[in-house]
Parts: C-alpha cells; sequence; structure tokens
C-alpha cells in the first residue's frame, strides 16, 4: 500500500514543480515568481483549500503554459473587444504586482502567462467603457484600470484554463462586471482582484455551470471612503463537477459597503464549496458588510459546503453573515405538483426560483436556463 | 355522475392514525360543505386526497372520476380532475405566479394531448378572471404568495381554481381570512366556476360562507370521521350550539 503524502511535503514539491518550470522571462513574470518563493504556496488539502485539489491546478497551469502561444505579439491578435474610449497595451514592466500577494495561485498565473495585458477605460468618458474579454483556454493575466469617475462595462466569459484579472478603480469609478463561467469538463481556474479607491462602485454578476474542477477567487481590497461593492452570483452544478468558490472583502478603511449574495444548486454527484471572508480592519470603523450564501443540494450525492469568515478588527460596523445549505422545500414542490405540474418539472422551477434571487443579468440568466 | 367516492377511509400521518372511517360521495353538479372542531381532520382529508407524501391510506378506498386514485402521482391526481385549494398558500420565491399559471395550464393541456397555451390568449384568459376576482394585474407579476397578504392568498388560489377549470374542487378554509368584501368575490368565484358537471368541497368554519354560496349538502366532521350530513340547516344548528352533541357520541 503507498502511503500518502503528508500535505507539507506536497506542498514543497508542488512548490519545486512550480520554480523548475521556465517562465517567460518577463519582468513581470520574474516579480511573481519572487511573491511565489516569499509567500510559498497554501497547505494542500487544509483549511480553505480542503475541497479543492491544488496539484490539479498547478499540473494544469503548468500544461497550459508548455501550450502557450508565444507567438501573439500585438493586441490584435488577442481579439479583445472595447469600446474606443479604453487603451490596450502589452505589458512590459507593470512593476506594481502587489496584488498578486493576495494569493499565491495568482503569482502562478504571474509567473506562467506570456504576457500581462493592460487595459484603461479613460478618465471621466463621456461613455460608458465596454470591455469583452476574449474566451479562450489559455494562460490570461488582465489588469485593468477604470479611470476618475469613468463607467465600464465588462463581459468576462470564460470555459477553463487559468486566469487572472487585476482591477483598480481610481476614485468615483463604476465597474459592472459580468462573469460568465461556462461548462466544462477542463479546469478552470479564475482570480479577480478588485482595488477600489474612494467614492468607486464596483458590481460584480457572476454565473457559473461548474467543470471537472472549478477554482475562483474573488477578492476586493476597499482602500477608499464610501466605496459600494456588491457581489452576487449563482452556480448549478451537474454530474461530479466540482466548483471552489473564495471571496475575500477587504475593508481597509471606514465608511464604505458591501454586499455578497451567492446562491448555488448542487445536482447528481456535484460538489461545491464557498468560502466567504469579510476582514475589516483596525481603521475601517463605519463599515458596512453583509453576506449571505445559500446552497440548495438537490442530488442524492451532491454536497455543499459553506464556510463564511469574519473578521473584525475595529468597533463601529455593522455586519452580518449567513450561510445555509438545505434541501427543495417540500411544500412547494407539492403544490406545483398538486397544479398538474411533473415532478421534474416543479423541481426545474424551484431551482430556478431559487437561483434568481442571485442572478441578475442577461448572461447570467441565459447561462443559467433562467429565462422565462 | 359520481365525481369522488371515499369509502372507510383510514389514513394516518407520521404513523398517527387521523382518519378513522370517512364515507363521501360527491355527484357532478353538487356542491357539498365540510365542518368539523379544529383538529377534526378536515384538511388531513384533502392532503390525503390530493397524494400528499406523508399520507398514507392504510385502508379503504378513494374514487376519483370513477378510477380509484391509490397508486396515482400528485399531478396525475389534478390531471384526473382534483384541484385543492389550500389552508394555507405558501410563498414560492422566484417563482412568478405568471409562470405558475402557465406551467400548470400546459402541464394539464400536455397530459390530455393538447398544445402549450399561447401567450397572448393565456394573458387573455388570466386578465378575465383577475378582473372577475379585483385582482390588479400586479399580483400576476409578483412570486407566487410572496408577499401576499392572507386574504389575497385566498383569492389567488380562487384565480388558479378558475382558469385550470378542475371538474372536483376541495377547498380548505378558502373563506378563513377574508374581509366582508373579499368574501363575496370568492364566492362569485366559486359560483362562477360551479356548473353541472363539476362539483365542489368546501371545508369551512362558518356559516356566513354559506349565506354567498348555495351548498346542496353539510358534513359534520369529529375525529376523523364524517358523522353526520344533512343540508344547509345542518350548518345553522352547529352555528348556534357547536359541535358538543357531536362530541359526546
Ligand atoms: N404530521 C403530523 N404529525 C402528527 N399529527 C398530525 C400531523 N399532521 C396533522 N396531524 C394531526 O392530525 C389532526 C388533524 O389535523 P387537520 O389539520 O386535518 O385538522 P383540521 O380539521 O383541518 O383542523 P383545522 O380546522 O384547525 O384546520 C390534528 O390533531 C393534527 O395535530
Ligand atoms: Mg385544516
Amino acid at each position: 500500500m503507498a502511503t500518502r503524502q503528508s500535505p507539507l511535503s506536497l506542498r514543497d514539491e508542488l512548490l519545486g514543480r512550480v520554480l523548475a518550470q521556465k517562465h517567460v522571462g518577463s519582468i513581470d513574470g520574474s516579480v511573481a515568481k519572487q511573491v511565489l518563493q516569499r509567500q510559498g504556496l497554501p497547505i494542500p488539502h487544509k483549511g480553505r483549500w480542503q475541497f479543492t485539489d491544488l496539484s490539479v491546478i498547478i499540473d494544469d497551469a503548468i500544461a497550459l503554459r508548455r501550450n502557450a502561444n508565444l507567438h501573439e505579439s500585438s493586441v490584435a491578435d488577442l481579439n479583445i473587444k472595447t469600446s474606443s474610449n479604453v487603451e490596450t497595451s502589452l505589458s512590459g514592466q507593470m512593476g506594481a504586482v502587489e496584488a498578486s500577494e493576495t494569493g499565491s495561485l495568482i503569482a502562478v498565473n504571474g509567473i506562467f502567462a506570456p504576457r500581462f495585458v493592460q487595459l484603461k477605460a479613460l478618465d471621466s468618458a463621456d461613455q460608458v467603457a465596454n470591455i469583452e474579454l476574449p474566451n479562450r483556454r489559455q494562460l490570461d493575466h488582465y489588469r485593468i484600470k477604470i479611470g476618475k469617475h469613468a463607467a465600464c462595462s465588462l463581459t468576462d466569459k470564460f470555459t477553463g484554463g487559468n486566469r487572472v484579472v487585476l482591477c483598480e478603480l481610481d476614485g468615483g469609478a463604476t465597474l459592472d462586471y459580468s462573469m460568465v463561467l461556462e461548462p466544462t469538463k477542463d479546469i478552470s481556474y479564475h482570480a479577480l482582484v478588485v482595488t477600489m479607491h474612494a467614492d468607486s462602485t464596483f458590481n460584480l454578476h457572476s454565473a457559473s455551470r461548474g467543470a471537472k474542477l472549478s477554482c475562483n477567487e474573488v477578492v476586493v481590497n476597499i482602500v477608499g471612503a464610501s466605496a459600494t461593492a456588491s457581489l452576487s452570483g449563482g452556480w448549478h452544478l451537474n454530474d461530479h463537477s466540482h466548483s471552489d468558490t473564495h471571496v475575500y472583502v477587504n475593508h481597509r478603511v471606514g465608511g464604505s459597503t458591501s454586499e455578497q449574495k451567492f446562491h448555488g444548486v448542487v445536482d447528481d454527484s456535484a460538489r461545491s464549496s464557498f468560502t466567504g471572508c469579510i476582514t475589516i480592519e483596525q481603521d475601517a470603523s463605519g463599515t458596512e458588510a453583509h453576506l449571505t450564501n445559500r446552497n440548495l443540494a438537490t442530488g442524492p450525492n451532491a454536497r455543499a459546503y459553506a464556510q463564511p469568515e469574519l473578521e473584525i478588527y475595529t468597533d463601529d460596523v455593522v455586519c452580518s453573515h449567513g450561510a445555509t445549505t438545505g434541501q427543495l422545500d417540500d411544500d412547494a414542490l407539492f403544490l406545483l405538483q398538486s397544479r398538474g405540474i411533473a415532478e421534474s418539472r416543479a423541481r426545474e422551477l424551484l431551482i430556478r426560483g431559487f437561483l434568481r434571487a442571485a442572478v441578475d443579468t442577461p448572461e447570467g440568466a441565459k447561462l443559467l436556463s433562467l429565462e422565462t | 355522475m359520481k365525481l369522488l367516492e371515499v369509502r372507510n377511509l383510514v389514513a394516518e400521518v407520521d404513523n398517527k392514525q387521523i382518519l378513522n372511517g370517512v364515507n363521501l360521495t360527491v355527484n357532478a353538479g353538487e356542491v357539498h360543505a365540510v365542518m368539523g372542531p379544529n383538529g377534526s381532520g378536515k384538511s388531513t382529508l384533502s392532503n390525503v386526497l390530493a397524494g400528499r407524501p406523508g399520507y398514507e391510506v392504510t385502508s379503504g378506498s378513494m374514487e376519483l372520476m370513477g378510477s380509484p386514485v391509490n397508486g396515482m402521482s400528485v399531478e396525475e391526481r389534478a390531471h384526473a380532475g382534483l384541484f385543492l385549494g389550500f389552508q394555507y398558500p405558501i410563498e414560492i420565491p422566484g417563482v412568478a405566479n405568471m409562470e405558475l399559471l402557465k406551467n400548470a395550464i400546459d402541464s394539464q393541456r400536455s397530459a390530455t394531448g393538447e398544445q402549450e397555451i399561447g401567450a397572448r390568449e393565456l394573458i387573455q384568459r388570466v386578465r378575465e378572471v383577475a378582473k372577475e376576482l379585483q385582482f390588479s394585474e400586479e399580483f400576476l407579476k409578483r412570486e407566487v404568495n410572496v408577499g401576499f397578504s392572507g386574504g389575497e392568498k385566498k383569492r389567488n388560489e380562487i384565480l388558479q381554481l378558475m382558469l385550470m377549470q378542475p371538474k372536483l374542487a376541495f377547498l380548505d378554509e378558502t373563506d378563513s381570512g377574508l374581509d366582508i368584501d373579499a368574501l363575496q368575490v370568492v364566492a362569485r368565484g366559486i359560483n362562477a366556476f360551479s356548473a353541472s358537471d363539476n362539483a365542489v368541497v368546501l371545508v369551512t368554519h362558518y356559516q356566513r360562507l354559506l349565506n354567498h354560496v348555495d351548498v346542496d349538502f353539510v358534513h359534520i366532521m369529529v375525529n376523523g370521521e364524517l358523522v353526520k350530513s344533512g343540508g344547509k340547516e345542518l350548518a345553522l344548528d352547529v352555528e348556534a350550539r357547536g359541535y358538543a352533541e357531536f362530541l359526546r357520541s
């Protein structure tokens, strides 16, 4: 019988595997490498990573790196659609990789991504800027800046691969972010890090159908006062798909508001886990932060895990969080069936109703079949 | 024509026997009222008829339109023509009233091999009925019963009844919690529905509904049995003297 590797030695081995790869050699890549060396990887199978096999994501990143197309040398090759008030360029030397510090997997992407794509929605533009990221199974790394008082609507469709999107919202900026994670039998790693300055507004609308293994990280750092973050999303998983969602909202300064609402449905033998963490730092009094995560397990072998975490280091905050996992309401099912509706259809109606509460964009509704 | 025949029905909930031998025959064109003290088994009878999970028939029989219902699923009983008006209509978040109506009508149609109802026909029919029930159109867009007042929920049951046009309507305390005007509206709905080819069973605590709806038979349920049947006058008797004499027996 093979002895099972200890989590600590597995972590060291994984780190070695990453560092042994030849990276592209960009300055950004080497900075990311330093970050990873400093931070190390999380311990596999423990804590926040107990539900997701880290090695699968890392091996997929390495495989994507091997197959990466290094010849796309111009912005045009990348097929990013934008309105005219958005500037696009390839990195160079962004320098600031601080945002990578939020997670080692983001640094792994930073090491392997063949290029960083920079987008900027111009300051105070009259019209809403539009950005549509291309959907391809690649190692993608985007850095998006929404200029002062600019408004931007961004669509991010993703069908597996390894993608990191770092967004910075300047003072008074607004970003409407529609994230659509389409069903795939591949591995899907997606991270979104948003830094919010004063008076900015960030709205996340996400929807997901799951993947063989889907890991989604969302990090919101509120560094300015009077910022408003609203995060919502729904997922509906079938078969043996597995989805792991981590959302961190960090209130670094006070006087801002965040709200999170995530609803998930797991059917068949699917697994989901949700970690929602709100941190309110010492200087962030006057913060209001809320989080709800509701899960429905509708399949015989389906499992949904929820771990809300709250870290508050100051007084004078309004904060709430709650997570539930349950089954379809038998009384509601009976009512629908008593009206002649077949059980399977009745279940569908209830599931749709449940997801609608957290999914409010046409793209999300389409992905999850919520349209009437 | 016999729409419902219940014979010596014994049923239990959670291994507790609640119905102790119910007998009831309902013919087309009739309106029945079932009265009885709290906890006597009236809602249990309606749930057993509709096939609610957890309600188990241990002996006796039930026939709907001449066919035994045992073994029929909840939706099959609805397709056979049974409609249950709920004593406590529950809320269904995220499902619009209109969506429920469309699905209910379509499933009925597909059971008889008919085509789905067209959007225009549906809205026309719903509007007509809503108007009769003085139900504003806003309620049609809202989620089923979510935030509805008690009376609005009951009116919503009648709306569903009138659109589905079942053969047998078993209405469990649809008159409870209604103000005087709403009671008349609901009674009008029941009267409009009632015809020579269908039947209504009204579970009620109050004789006053019977001022507005013409009933042919009144039954008294006590301890899971229909212990006495009669005409309208029986309801007046009960109103005046309570159930004491039935309880003693
Ligand atoms: N799940 C259950 N487990 C145990 N007992 C139950 C259950 N459901 C109902 N009962 C009991 O069955 C009896 C009949 O209840 P039922 O709801 O049928 O009465 P009812 O005649 O409709 O009363 P009301 O007039 O108050 O509506 C009651 O004593 C009730 O407590
Ligand atoms: Mg009752």
